[in-house]
């Protein structure tokens, strides 16, 4: 799974000038946090709080090729 | 029995008696040399604010380090400065950044030598905060992946020892488990359980140019009011794995050192910080103390208060007077 969503986010380097020098692990790293976030509420049973993260997955997993700001502003549209 | 049957004074006449009874030993294999490392090549800056102190490239750090060797100071503790920085600190767990390189030419010129790295995102963040921003605030869970991301990236390179020092809920735990699922189940965490959000740092944030560039670290190191909180924080962290406790600053909170030593009996390091270490050498450059007997009673003070190891600007100068 992580593997998975790793390729999706790849081709995001593409947005940022110089995102081929990110280091390989980004990927792997921006798609762990969310895993975290979303194995923490499963252990607990709170499944009903996961839709409610999005917007702060969204601006996690962006935020390496397009900067805060935009990353959420893009979360704030699609969270 | 009191005076005059009994009389301390008798055993403190001479040196030979004085050794006989003393409680406490400040060696050099209980000091830890932190050091700076920068991109570049031959690279040898001074620090202005922390006289003696210097930022080094790897190959003038691997130098240094065999002075520091030859000292028998127990090891080194490394920070990274990198040339770019980003908002989410990728630096921090580049295979190829600063510290991962520098870890491995340590290593690869000096395999003896004991090479802890500090884990944290401040020197590595554009806002100079310790994790990923959201909304202002730190977000810690987020974070938690990120550290241990680069944690996991010292171990490969070599790093004998990992010390988290971000202050974030839950970090040596998920290192640890990280650690541990990528093989590393040897590397051990040097946990700053007691990171008070200090004034002693000023100098530290201008070596490591980390200073934080909105706000400040309050809402993640500790209230330099709260002793109890901080033996919390050392027993949790103790609970998620950690093998070695650290308080940080040291002279301070010595009373903080002695009672996590004594509330979990577990490993113990103070961090002697760079505002300590300055103010001695301000006040030896003005020929106001003797530096060489204040700096070495503060670090057997620091040792007397309970803790096993220091982590001093101090190792290398004072290594060679107690030799």
């Amino acid at each position: 799974m992580v593997a998975h969503f790793s390729e999706e986010l790849f081709v995001g380097r593409g947005l940022r000038p110089g995102g081929d020098h990110l280091p390989q692990i980004t990927e792997k790293a921006m798609v762990g946090g969310v895993a975290m976030l979303v194995a923490q509420r499963l252990e607990r049973g709170t499944h009903a709080e996961l839709p409610a993260l999005a917007p702060e997955a969204i601006q996690f997993v962006l935020t390496p090729y397009l900067g805060s700001e935009e990353a959420k502003t893009v979360a704030a549209r699609h969270g | 029995m009191p005076f005059p049957a009994t009389r301390l004074r008798r055993l403190r006449r001479t040196e030979a008696l004085r050794g006989l009874v003393r409680e406490t030993e400040l060696s050099a294999s209980s000091l830890i040399q932190p050091l700076f490392v920068v991109a570049g090549e031959g690279v040898r800056e001074e620090v202005e604010s922390m006289p003696g102190v210097e930022r080094f490239s790897i190959s003038e750090l691997v130098a240094e380090a065999t002075e520091i060797g030859a000292l028998g100071i127990g090891a080194l503790l490394l920070f990274g400065i990198p040339s770019e920085k980003d908002e989410t600190g990728s630096g921090a767990y580049d295979d190829e950044g600063v510290v991962q390189m520098a870890v491995r030419a340590l290593k690869e010129a000096h395999p003896e030598l004991t090479v802890i790295t500090d884990v944290c995102l401040c020197g590595y963040t554009s806002h100079g905060h310790c994790g990923f921003v959201r909304d202002g605030d730190i977000d810690n869970d987020l974070t938690l992946e990120l550290l241990a991301k680069a944690a996991i990236s010292h171990a490969e390179a070599g790093a004998d020892a990992v010390a988290p020092s971000d202050m974030m809920d839950g970090r040596v735990g998920t290192i640890r488990h990280q650690l541990d699922e990528e093989g590393h189940s040897r590397v051990p965490i040097v946990a700053y359980s007691a990171k008070f959000a200090s004034a002693f740092y000023g100098p530290f944030r201008d070596a490591a140019e980390s200073a934080p560039q909105f706000g400040d670290r309050r809402s993640y190191q500790l209230d330099p009011a709260n002793a109890e909180e901080a033996v919390r924080e050392a027993q949790l962290d103790l609970q998620e794995g950690a093998d070695m406790l650290m308080v940080k600053p040291a002279l301070p909170y010595l009373d903080v050192v002695r009672r996590v030593k004594e509330e979990t009996g577990a490993p113990v390091a103070a961090y002697q910080v760079s505002g300590e270490y300055s103010m001695l050498k301000a006040a030896a450059a003005n020929d106001w103390i003797d530096e060489r007997a204040a700096a070495l009673e503060s670090l057997l003070s620091i040792r007397r208060a309970g803790a096993d190891a220091i982590v001093t600007y101090y190792a290398k100068e004072a290594a060679a007077w107690l030799r």
